[in-house]
């Protein structure tokens, strides 16, 4: 069997390159990456000439300005992540089993892939040759990495942290190779690096000489691991990265023809979301959601995005069709679609048993496509559960998603001793009132003048001072018409200065 | 008429929005002609609503709301909400009727205030309530009250009952069925129960507004202060703000108008009103009576103290015509002390003196009390008033009708509780207590209590608060405003701009009640009738519900105990010397023209000693070149900001160095100011000046200096100052002079400083400078374990007495105690003492955990450090490793060195089981290498704070003599103007605010403390490194004058040469 060859890239200031690599013009200058919401961000990454310069991660943007000629820049995920699929497809070329070891989301200093390279000589050439042909390559795509080949993976990898350029490492010389490398590259924990650091131990090499039983009876397992590591003797079993669930859970296609019309396209839809629910139940899971993006015909090129979101994890193709369709009914794309893309959400599925002597709930899915046509129906913001706000402001509340309360028995027959009842118009009638004394006396709905008996009031609040969005109101409840029978309320509302009818008492 | 029988002040501790003083001013702006404050379980806000009514020519009536336990629970929130408001108890709005009612309402507070076990609101049980209602008028509250609790309970009929036991409690005539409108319909539907529960019992409704803030603006603030009280943001708080912002004090007519359907309800207020006859001026506070142990009275019993005083003080001084003055001075002083009936006083703080002399506890009294020779004769002060020239008038007049204010000095720490607890002991746990001291929201608190509320992020409020200006100089740049533009914030946002709004509106609104450093009421009888105790947090304590200033205005008495690092480190040498000196040691005895003393201040070489040691005290030192006490006395009193500000303390320097001519405004003047050269600088002098230029009395100089020490009494400055120019030109002081006279008394009474109380410092300041001098060794280590105090680190003062020739040595397991102690050195010559660092140094070992260490090896020494962590268990891991890290266990074997130590220390150290744990490692040897000088350095200054070997600047000299930087023992060399480089590490940075935006630097190196000046436009330019640097490098221009040696910075740069942790002492 022949030896293992282990490929280690890393690519220093990741997040700072993969941003020179689109403006050249920042090749020469100290730029650092900012992250945070303004105007708090901190630097999140920086390169060489900026950390000359005295910053480091974790300044903030005022600290940074402080510097002259400096180029701040604000974090762009897409950016980093664009960098890193180049750098994998480039890893891509020369071996199938590639692990992230560190990747630029996580880790700000840089990011890290380690290759199996093992018996591909013949293929691709010697250890240095394949060094040199992939770092070539990254090159051209505008990113500076360090590469170290190694039969010990993690010898590769912390020689790639560690060095600049291209390093190989014959078998048999790691320890002698990585002895000079500081201990930062073994990222270590904060307990041990205060420990060595009280020791006085700065490289691997340090580390490596100490003797083995008494370092183990100092620091445990962890010693004899990191003792390993820096004498480029721990063994790395390689993960390979391979494609989640999440991104076999998307079907895409595109049109010979423009088509207008919904049905053509939900018989392609619904061919789609089938293979999507295929591969979804092979992982045993359900969808929680269904995005779909129609491509429109007409330049520029755009997007009708819609997304259904059942209540429950839904694996019905039925169902999510249907959902599909009375969605794309109320929102239908507003030019031919040339192209479709559908991405689903996995789930567990929802598994549950209903109770004995509890009534039967419809099934979920059925309710779900009735939800949708009564949405179809009424509009998007009309249908739903009523949720009371805290606040003091009248007739606060909004609409959640429906969802019918677990002991909703039990409030429908609760609730106290009402004597009466307020029917709120919503919205409010505009009435005009007349007042004597600060005392309402009349008030003019739909062209009637009607006394007011008897006033009560006013009931004054107000609120949200602090926002944009204050509120004050003063309401009074009366009594109107010749039989004293209607007995409703006013409000008077000072920011708009106009009076409205409420509601009424029954 | 309408009166407010109901309103919370700020002193509701976040249950009100305005202070005492501002709803006193809105009732006399309304023209209300009484009010009454009811705040939360205390009568914490009645002084300051009681003297601003006495001032507005109102009535101020007093009340409180009591928690009840019994009488369930105060409405809150609906349950669907989303808040967890924890239930609190109802309140009972009680008010004063008479002097028993108040009397009672005080007593009933401190019972359930005192029941508690640790500080806490408490609450009281309906029979304290039984047991204090006379005097008490009870209300039925509003939303917080008894009835609304139990109509929300169990409607109509268990309201009524409610109030039927507020009846049987208090009395028919005594409880009023309350009514409150907010315009809001929950509150009328109880308002409508209300009317029929007060006619079917037939009591009187009474109409209240219930109170929380002046005006409706103010609702913004209570909503603020609410959401606070809830730990909540105002975004989340909902239902538990106000529904609108009527609880604002009314107009009667509005009031009128509000309840027209109800007229009783507002003319029973002012019916109320009537009745509620008590008014706060009649506290019956007594001070306590001192018990003659003769049967004699008082008087005669002080008299034959203060003449054995006499006899002892002054007949060592042999000095027959002192002595006669001194009896003289003596006998006016009690003649006064009698007619004013205060012989009891004086023998009450005697009688803590004496505690304090039997206890060896070291006492001085300061401030004005230094004037009486009565308080130096009966051992209170140390300064002889007679010998000095003291105005007795400063102390004490017949007219003033006020107590005198002594002051005692104590050892700061244990021995200062002593003497509290003694205090506590002799008159009981109600008849004695500390004063409090009122938390007020300031400049960071407010910017960061009202930043939470507003939703701001921790962290964007942690750069907030840092950003709001720490130097104690405001620069004009130094706003909120401005430093929320430097952040980036959009002042024009409304969340923002009323952030900031807020952030103003809230300075000053009381947070909690804290504890005063020392001040402590002492009353004849039961000081709980006069004014409610509570439990302070500091277990054994109790306060008073009124500060210091509080306590003035109503005439308490106090007797402040403060506690002074200095006195521990006097009391810490009266041990050290004699034990290892085998020199007697008196304070009271010290030659007072030690040549060596004064030569040592004349240098300026001052640093640890007693208030002569700061930056500018030692830049004033060799210009003032004192030679005398009295030399002292002044150097103490004029670096204060009063004579800075008053541009006092050149025109003395001049003179004092014969640059200028003394001059007097007027001849008469030159018995006054003749030893302060022609320039007045303490308050003694203003007094005198006004008594012998305008014949006023000492009391009438004694008001003119307090008129003129307070901005706020205009009116009556005026009419003393048309008295003042009446004298003189009786006198024939001619109106130049007059003018002269005026504005040198103006220009100084805001700032004066009392000559009393500098004499009593500079007696200190003289004291540690001879320790200092004569006996290094022993005021080094009282240094050490007092801290932390005074202006400078330890690490400076470490460096300072080996500059001057001490030997220091690092802590070791096997010799250090937990003090610093002292060693004698075994060489030939004199005996010579080494200070030994004591196990306190070791930064994170815990005291019980030293001392057992020391324990173990009293037993024995310990053989290996296996031995140590054997027997002492209590030794951490942690504890280990930083121990070995500073190189305490270097005696610990033969041959180890820190590194050594480490490696043994995380064997011993390791987890294991009882079996393994004895069993030594089979190879001992460690690997590691020596810690090189660097490590050691950042080693001694992580794990202790001081290195005792070189200076850190001394490795590397030889590089930074080549780069020009000159060491500080150089700069007296050097000619003025010169352009000079120096370098050190930052030791102090000061900003003070009588500086104009300067900023002075001190820098340390391996010779001794270089001083540095940076200009603001240099600040603004250098403001990180000059802020945060650890050591730096200036360059500028030395000035040179007069021994008073500092560099003007041009350019502040950092210097790179170790990662030292080294702490400044920054003043801010």
């Amino acid at each position: 069997m022949p030896a293992p060859l282990y490929l280690s890239l890393h690519a220093l200031d990741f997040a700072a390159q993969s941003l020179v690599r689109l403006r050249p013009e920042l090749r020469n200058r100290p730029v650092v990456i900012l992250d945070g919401d303004p105007p708090l961000e901190t630097i999140f990454a920086l390169n060489d000439r900026s950390r000359s310069l005295g910053l480091e991660a974790g300044m903030s943007r005022l600290q940074a300005e402080s510097f002259d000629g400096l180029a701040l820049c604000p974090r762009v995920r897409e950016q980093e992540e664009s960098a890193f699929t180049t750098i994998m497809k480039c890893g891509e070329k020369f071996s199938p089993r590639i692990e992230v070891l560190a990747s630029p989301e996580e880790s700000s200093s840089g990011a890290t892939l380690v290759l199996d390279v093992s018996a591909s000589e013949r293929l691709l050439g010697t250890p240095e040759q394949v060094a040199i042909l992939l770092r070539r390559n990254i090159d051209i795509a505008g990113v500076e990495v360090s590469i170290a080949t190694s039969s010990n993976a993690y010898a590769a990898i912390l020689a790639a942290r560690g060095f600049r350029g291209i390093t190989i490492i014959p078998p048999g010389q790691e320890s002698r190779t990585l002895a000079r490398l500081p201990l930062t590259v073994l990222e270590l924990e904060p307990e041990h690096q205060e420990t060595f650091t009280a020791w006085g131990i700065k490289t691997l090499g340090a580390l490596a000489v100490l003797p083995e039983n008494a370092l183990i009876a100092r620091i445990g397992q962890a010693g004899y691991r990191l003792q390993a590591l820096s004498r480029g003797e721990f063994q790395h079993l390689l993960v390979p990265v391979e494609p989640s669930v999440d991104a076999i859970l998307s079907e895409s296609t595109e049109l010979e023809h423009p088509v207008d019309l919904l049905e053509p396209l939900l018989f392609l839809l619904g061919r789609m979301l089938e293979q999507i629910i295929v591969r979804a139940a092979e992982h045993t899971l359900a969808i929680a959601y269904v995005e779909t993006r129609l491509i429109l015909e007409g330049a520029p090129r755009r997007e009708h995005r819609r997304v259904v979101r059942p209540a429950l994890p839904e694996a019905n193709h039925h169902t999510l069709l249907k959902l599909i369709q009375l969605d794309l009914e109320m929102h239908p794309p507003q030019a031919a679609v040339i192209g479709l893309y559908m991405l689903a959400q996995p789930a567990r599925p929802q598994t549950g048993q209903q109770e004995l002597f509890v009534p039967q709930t419809p099934e979920s899915g059925q309710l779900e496509i009735l939800l949708a046509r009564l949405r179809k129906l009424l509009g998007e913001d009309r249908l739903g559960s009523p949720e009371l706000i805290d606040s003091h402001r009248p007739d606060a509340f909004r609409l959640v998603p429906f969802a019918p309360h677990a002991d909703a028995a039990s409030l429908a027959t609760g609730g106290g001793i009402h004597t009466s009842a307020l029917r709120m118009f919503r919205p409010p009638q505009v009435v005009r009132v007349e007042m004597k004394s600060s005392r309402i006396i009349t008030l003019f709905l739909d062209g009637k003048k009607l006394p007011v008996h008897k006033a009560s009031g006013p009931w004054k609040t107000s609120g949200a001072w602090w926002t944009n969005s204050s509120w004050c109101r003063e309401e009074w409840d009366v009594t109107l018409g010749e039989h004293k029978s209607l007995c409703c309320r006013v409000a008077f509302d000072p920011g708009a200065s106009c009076w409205y009818l409420v509601g009424i008492y029954d | 008429m309408y009166v407010e029988l109901h309103a919370r002040s700020a002193f509701s501790f976040l249950e009100g929005a305005s202070l005492p003083e501002r709803l006193m001013a809105r009732c006399a702006e309304l023209q209300m002609p009484a009010m009454a404050l009811l705040d939360r379980n205390g009568l914490y806000g009645a002084p300051r609503f009681h003297i601003t009514a006495e001032k507005a020519g109102t009535r101020a009536h007093i009340g409180a709301e009591i928690a009840v336990t019994a009488a369930g629970q105060k409405v809150g929130p609906p349950e669907w909400v989303p808040h967890r408001v924890p239930s609190e108890p109802v309140r009972f709005p009680l008010l004063v009727e008479s002097a028993i009612g108040y009397q009672n309402l005080c007593r009933l507070i401190t019972r359930y205030k005192l029941r508690e076990e640790t500080k806490a609101e408490g609450a009281a049980t309906l029979t304290d309530i039984q047991e204090h209602a006379e005097g008490l008028i009870c209300l039925t509250g509003g939303e917080e009250g008894p009835l609304a609790s139990a109509l929300l309970r169990g409607g109509f009929d268990e309201g009524r009952s409610e109030v039927q036991r507020l009846v049987n409690l208090f009395g028919h005539r005594n409880v009023y069925v309350e009514l409150q409108r907010h315009c809001d319909r929950t509150e009328e539907h109880r308002n409508q129960a209300a009317v029929r529960i007060a006619s079917s019992l037939k009591l009187p409704l009474l109409a209240t507004n219930g109170v929380n803030y002046a005006t409706a603006y103010e609702r913004e603030v209570m909503d603020v202060l609410t959401s606070i009280r809830h730990h909540c943001p105002l975004d989340a708080a909902g239902q538990l703000l106000s529904r609108n912002a009527e609880r604002h004090l009314r107009l009667p007519h509005e009031m009128q108008q509000l309840f027209r359907d109800l007229p009783g309800a507002i003319s029973n207020t002012t019916e109320l009103s009537a009745r509620l006859i008590y008014k706060m001026s009649d506290l019956g506070y007594r001070f306590p009576n001192y018990s003659v142990p003769d049967g004699g009275t008082k008087q005669a019993f002080l008299e034959k103290r203060v003449e054995e005083g006499l006899r002892q003080r002054y007949l060592p001084k042999r000095d027959p015509q002192l002595y006669e003055k001194a009896q003289r001075q003596a006998r006016r002083e009690l003649a006064l002390i009698g007619q004013l009936e205060l012989a009891g006083y004086f023998l009450i703080v005697w009688d803590i003196v004496q505690f304090c002399g039997r206890e060896g506890i070291l006492v001085q009294g300061r401030g004005s009390a230094a004037n009486s020779v009565v308080c130096y004769a009966l051992g209170i002060t140390a300064i002889d008033p007679v010998g000095m020239e003291l105005l007795f008038e400063r102390f004490l007049t017949a007219e003033r009708g006020e107590w005198p204010d002594i002051d005692l000095d104590l050892p700061s720490g244990d021995r200062r509780e002593r003497v509290i607890q003694h205090v506590y002991q002799r008159y009981g746990e109600l008849g004695a207590a500390m004063t409090a001291n009122v938390i007020t929201y300031r400049g960071k608190s407010a910017a960061r209590e009202a930043g939470k509320s507003l939703g701001f992020d921790a962290e964007t409020l942690d750069r907030l608060t840092k950003l709001v200006g720490a130097w104690e100089w405001k620069g004009p740049t130094d706003t909120l405003d401005a430093s929320f533009r430097t952040a980036g914030f959009d002042t024009e946002h409304r969340r923002i701009a009323k952030y900031l709004e807020i952030c103003e509106r809230m300075q000053d609104i009381p947070r909690h009640l804290g504890q005063h450093s020392g001040g402590m009421v002492i009353c004849a009888g039961q000081l709980n009738a006069v004014v409610p105790l509570e439990r302070a947090s500091m277990p054994g304590r109790t306060v008073i519900q009124w500060d210091k200033e509080d306590c003035a205005d109503m005439r308490i008495i106090k007797v402040d105990l403060l506690g002074l690092g200095m006195m521990a480190v006097l009391e810490e040498c009266l041990d050290l010397v004699p034990r290892h000196y085998k020199e007697p040691l008196d304070l009271g005895q010290l030659p007072h023209n030690d040549a060596q003393v004064y030569r040592t201040l004349q240098n300026a070489d001052t640093v640890g000693m007693f208030q002569i040691e700061s930056r500018a005290q030692m830049s004033a030192l060799p210009r003032n070149r004192p030679v005398c006490f009295y030399d002292l006395v002044v150097q103490v009193a004029i670096i204060r900001p009063g004579p800075i500000v008053g541009k006092m303390m050149n025109p003395y320097m001049k003179r004092r160095q014969g640059k200028e001519a003394v001059s007097y405004a007027h001849p008469l003047l030159e018995p006054v100011l003749k030893r302060t050269l022609g320039v007045p600088l303490f308050q003694e002098q203003l007094i005198r000046m006004s008594m012998i230029v305008a014949n006023f009395s000492g009391d009438e100089a004694e008001q003119l200096r307090r008129a003129m020490g307070m901005r706020r009494s205009q009116a009556r400055m005026r009419e003393l100052e048309v008295k003042l120019r009446q004298g003189m030109t009786q006198n024939g002081i001619h109106s130049d002079a007059q003018e002269q006279i005026i504005q040198s008394i103006q220009s100084f009474a805001l700032y004066g400083f009392p000559e009393s109380h500098a004499a009593s410092f500079a007696l200190i300041a003289y004291a540690s400078a001879y320790l200092k001098c004569h006996y290094l060794a022993a005021f080094t280590a009282a240094m050490l374990n007092n801290q932390p105090m005074g202006f400078y680190s330890p690490s400076t003062l470490v460096k300072d007495a080996q500059l001057h020739g001490l030997r220091v040595k690092p802590i070791d397991v096997q010799r250090s105690d937990w003090l610093c102690t002292l060693e004698t050195e075994r060489d030939s010559g004199p005996t010579r003492f080494a200070l030994r660092l004591g196990l306190l140094y070791a930064r994170g070992l815990r005291r019980e955990v030293g001392e057992a260490l020391v324990q173990a090896r009293n037993n024995r020494a310990f053989e290996s450090i296996q031995d140590l962590t054997l027997r002492v268990p209590e030794l951490r891991k942690k504890d280990l490793t930083m121990l070995a890290k500073i190189g305490a266990l270097n005696w610990l074997g033969e041959n180890i060195h820190r590194r050594d130590a480490l490696w043994q220390v995380e064997y011993a150290g390791r987890p294991t089981g009882p079996l393994l744990s004895q069993m030594p490692e089979q190879d001992q040897a460690s690997p590691l290498a020596r810690m090189t000088v660097d490590e050691r350095l950042v080693a001694d200054f992580q794990g202790t704070g001081v290195t005792v070997g070189p200076h850190p600047m001394a490795y590397h000299r030889a590089a930074l003599s080549r780069m020009g930087i000159v060491c500080s023992s150089h700069l007296r060399n050097l000619e003025n103007g010169r352009e000079t480089r120096i370098a050190g590490c930052v030791i102090a940075r000061q900003r003070p605010g009588t500086a104009k935006g300067f900023v002075f630097l001190s820098l340390e190196d391996e010779t001794g403390i270089s001083n540095a000046i940076v200009t603001p436009a240099v600040y603004e330019q250098y403001r990180r490194v000059v802020t945060y640097g650890k050591f730096l490098l200036v360059e500028g221009k030395l000035q040179n004058q007069e021994n008073v040696i500092s560099v003007k910075a041009d350019v502040v740069r950092p210097l790179e040469i170790s990662e030292i942790d080294v702490r400044s002492h920054d003043f801010h």
